[in-house]
């Protein structure tokens, strides 16, 4: 128990300080400048001046220290476990000022921490956490990205170690999805072996996929899985004895729900990110390719915005966003800093080029950043097309097109998208 | 209990500065085409370069590595940390000898801390809080309580409490949380460490030297520094800046926001400097490499740097 509230405290303290590498994303000065994508209808989430965030931020990433360093004592443990309300609350505060830091492993994180903190039976909520947790992933590779691996083929380059041989990637995508789907189920086997072949298989997937996605994920499931997991003696169990414990069951039963809405909706969601942010997973359900478009004219001057994302050179990640500008039928030129009008950002290359990989094509982002220009520049009319390519292809799906936005009553919800 | 917290200390901030040194270009070979990375003399520029992939995957290891220590303290020796600490440190030294560039107070300090707990263990690892400090001013707050917090008096839980205090106001002032980060458990493991005595000798020693070496490790002001880049027809200026809001560049007493290049070759990228932790600015070597590697890029008469007063 210890070293799970350890872990927890641990996990928190990594949290603040990535997030000091983001202040804008959080501070008054960031939501003006448009550097932060508030999460939907919470734009009025108070916000604290720049300086305000880095000092809370510091100060928060030395108490996370100090409780893990409770748990290195008994005595002292009872008080660190209370002290993951203040962490969690301080989280889902920093959380809820920007959507762009909405990934899986912070949903996956606080989904435990809540499990930690109500279920009665701890350590069995937690390992059922776990097995949540994976099924959700697997849930979420069910498309043709995974099971015909063209997410793999399109990554220029392969796989370290795997290479570029399609067969070679097509039974990796296919053993990811198998693994994530009937792996977690053995973990209730009476069968010790099954148990530890299923644990062995996770840790070596967790140890090889460290070197693609780097530490932020990695961090996060192999201390859980070998705290919670090793020596694995006895199988999962879930008993409903306690009143924490249904609270925990609950929780669960919503998250495995949330982790279904890929399937459960009608449109495919890699491309409209429908339900997205309600799952543990779909962090990693496709590689894409982006191309916006927004043309205003202000002043019969005609200005036309384009954001590109190609696909990456090589990994996952590695792709800039190009933001780029077009005065007055000019040429395009490299937006390098905020366009302005009337003293207040209108344009920030920013918001765009520092999205995670999650947020990437979801329209909400573009639907936001157009919603601004039409509030702060006010333009005569304002046209948009988003355009979406998967995994390699050349053929590009039009997935929000509309002439004269700011003049067109739209309403958004994250479970249906936008709906002029 | 001991619960080797200093360990733990120095195995977190390792993991801390893997995470940093996981997409760092300048090691890479993409990277130094994009004239990013400062290697030591004794590798070439481009000859001495990693693959991405290989890159990462050491940085990786180092942190799985890290992470290992930091979670299994408790099941280890002695032995076992303290040969886990010598690797992270020559993969670290390693890494860091490709760019120099990446060498922030923080880095250095954390492989003194290392090197510390390698030689004299969980004292030399408290003892090292007296190269924390950034000036003198915090060096004569910080130096005597240390030293009083370490000596096991009866008031030593007031001078540990005070200590932990004065080391706080002291690392938020010089806002650097990583190098915070490890201190803060190293000063809240002074009182359950190991009894002081029998070994007084090695602290005492350990404690002069770090004192004595403060001030090699105390941050600099603002620094200016001008690059005359002669050729054949025309001359440039590049001029480094660095102060509390920044590094900037100007070329020609333009500021210098994307890479400058003469048809395909690039011949400045703003980030050799600007992402150039600031501590590793007064090192020469930056300097001197910037204007070797133009030098190679472009027939030149002349590249030479000088240090500018500062405004």
């Amino acid at each position: 128990m210890r070293a799970i509230i350890g872990w927890a405290h641990l996990y928190f303290l990594f949290t603040f300080r990535w997030w000091l590498l983001v202040p804008q994303s959080f501070s008054r000065e960031g939501f003006h400048t448009l550097k932060a994508l508030p999460v939907w209808g919470l734009e009025w989430l108070p916000r604290l001046p720049q300086t305000g965030v880095l000092v809370l931020l510091e100060l928060l990433v030395l108490f996370e220290c100090w409780c893990a360093v409770l748990c290195l004592k008994e005595k002292t443990t009872p008080l660190a476990l209370r002290l993951l309300w203040v962490s969690l609350f301080c989280k889902l505060y920093f959380y809820a000022l920007d959507l762009r830091q909405f990934t899986a492993f912070h949903h996956i994180h606080l989904l435990m921490i809540l499990v930690l903190l109500l279920a009665g039976h701890k350590m069995n909520y937690l390992r059922g956490t776990l097995v949540v947790v994976y099924l959700c992933a697997g849930f979420a590779k069910l498309n043709p990205s995974w099971l015909e691996a063209a997410y793999f083929r399109s990554i220029d380059g392969g796989l370290p170690v795997l290479g570029e041989n399609p067969t070679v990637l097509l039974l990796a995508a296919r053993s990811v999805v198998a693994l994530e789907l009937l792996g977690p189920l053995l973990w209730f086997s009476s069968s010790r072996r099954l148990r530890h072949l299923s644990l062995s298989l996770f840790l070596t997937f967790h140890l090889y996929s460290g070197l693609i996605v780097g530490f932020h994920f990695t961090l996060l499931m192999l201390p859980a899985l070998l705290i919670l997991l090793t020596p694995f003696s006895a199988p999962v169990s879930l008993p409903l004895t306690e009143k924490g414990d249904k609270v925990a069951a609950v929780l669960l039963l919503l998250a495995l729900l949330g982790g279904l809405s890929p399937l459960v909706l009608s449109e495919d969601v890699r491309y409209t990110a429908t339900g997205r942010y309600f799952s543990t997973s779909n962090m990693v359900d496709a590689n894409r390719r982006l191309k916006f478009e927004a043309s205003f004219t202000k002043n019969g001057k005609r200005y036309r915005l384009r954001c590109l994302r190609p696909y990456p050179r090589r990994g996952l990640y590695d792709a800039p966003t190009h933001v780029l500008l077009s005065e007055d039928r000019k040429p395009f030129q490299h937006l390098k800093e905020d366009f302005l009008w009337g003293g207040e950002v209108v344009i920030s290359p920013e918001f765009f080029q520092n999205t995670h990989v999650r947020t990437l094509g979801d329209p909400y982002l573009f639907l936001y950043a157009t919603q601004t220009i039409c509030r702060r520049l006010q333009p005569d009319e304002l046209d948009v097309k988003l355009e979406v390519a998967l995994d390699g292809s050349q053929q590009s799906r039009v997935i929000w097109e509309l002439p004269d936005v700011c003049h067109q009553n739209i309403k958004y919800s994250p479970w249906s998208g936008i709906e002029p | 209990m001991n619960s080797k917290l200093p360990a733990r200390a120095i195995f977190l901030s390792h993991l801390s500065l893997a995470m940093q040194l996981y997409r760092a270009s300048g090691i890479t070979h993409p990277g130094r085409v994009d004239f990013v990375g400062t290697p030591l003399d004794v590798w070439h520029y481009l000859e001495h370069s990693l693959n991405p992939a290989y890159s990462q995957t050491l940085v990786f290891v180092l942190g799985i590595f890290a992470g290992a220590g930091l979670f299994l303290a408790q099941a280890l020796s002695q032995g076992q940390i303290r040969a886990l600490m010598t690797l992270l440190l020559l993969g670290e030294c390693s890494l860091l000898s490709l760019d120099v560039r990446l060498c922030g107070r923080f880095s250095l300090l954390l492989l003194l801390a290392t090197a510390a707990y390698v030689v004299a263990k969980e004292a030399g690892a408290r003892s090292w809080l007296a190269v924390f400090p950034a000036n003198l001013v915090q060096g004569l707050l910080l130096w005597p309580i240390l030293a009083l917090s370490l000596l096991q008096s009866p008031n030593h839980e007031r001078w540990r409490t005070l200590f932990l205090i004065a080391l706080v106001m002291c690392g938020l002032w010089q806002g650097d949380i990583d190098l915070l980060l490890l201190a803060f458990p190293l000063a809240l493991s002074l009182p359950e460490g190991p009894p002081l005595f029998p070994r007084p000798r090695t602290l005492a020693v350990c404690l002069v030297v770090f004192i004595a070496m403060a001030p090699l490790f105390w941050p600099t002001e603002a620094s200016r520094v001008r690059i005359n880049l002669i050729g054949n027809h025309t001359t440039h200026v590049l001029v480094v800046k660095n102060s509390n809001s920044g590094t900037s560049v100007t070329l020609d007493g333009v500021p210098l926001k994307t890479p400058w290049r003469e048809e395909k070759t690039i011949l400045c990228n703003p980030y050799y400097f600007t992402r150039c932790k600031p501590y590793a600015l007064q090192f020469d070597l930056v300097y001197r490499r910037y204007c070797e590697e133009v030098s190679r890029r472009t027939p030149l008469r002349s590249a030479e740097f000088q240090r500018l007063s500062n405004p």
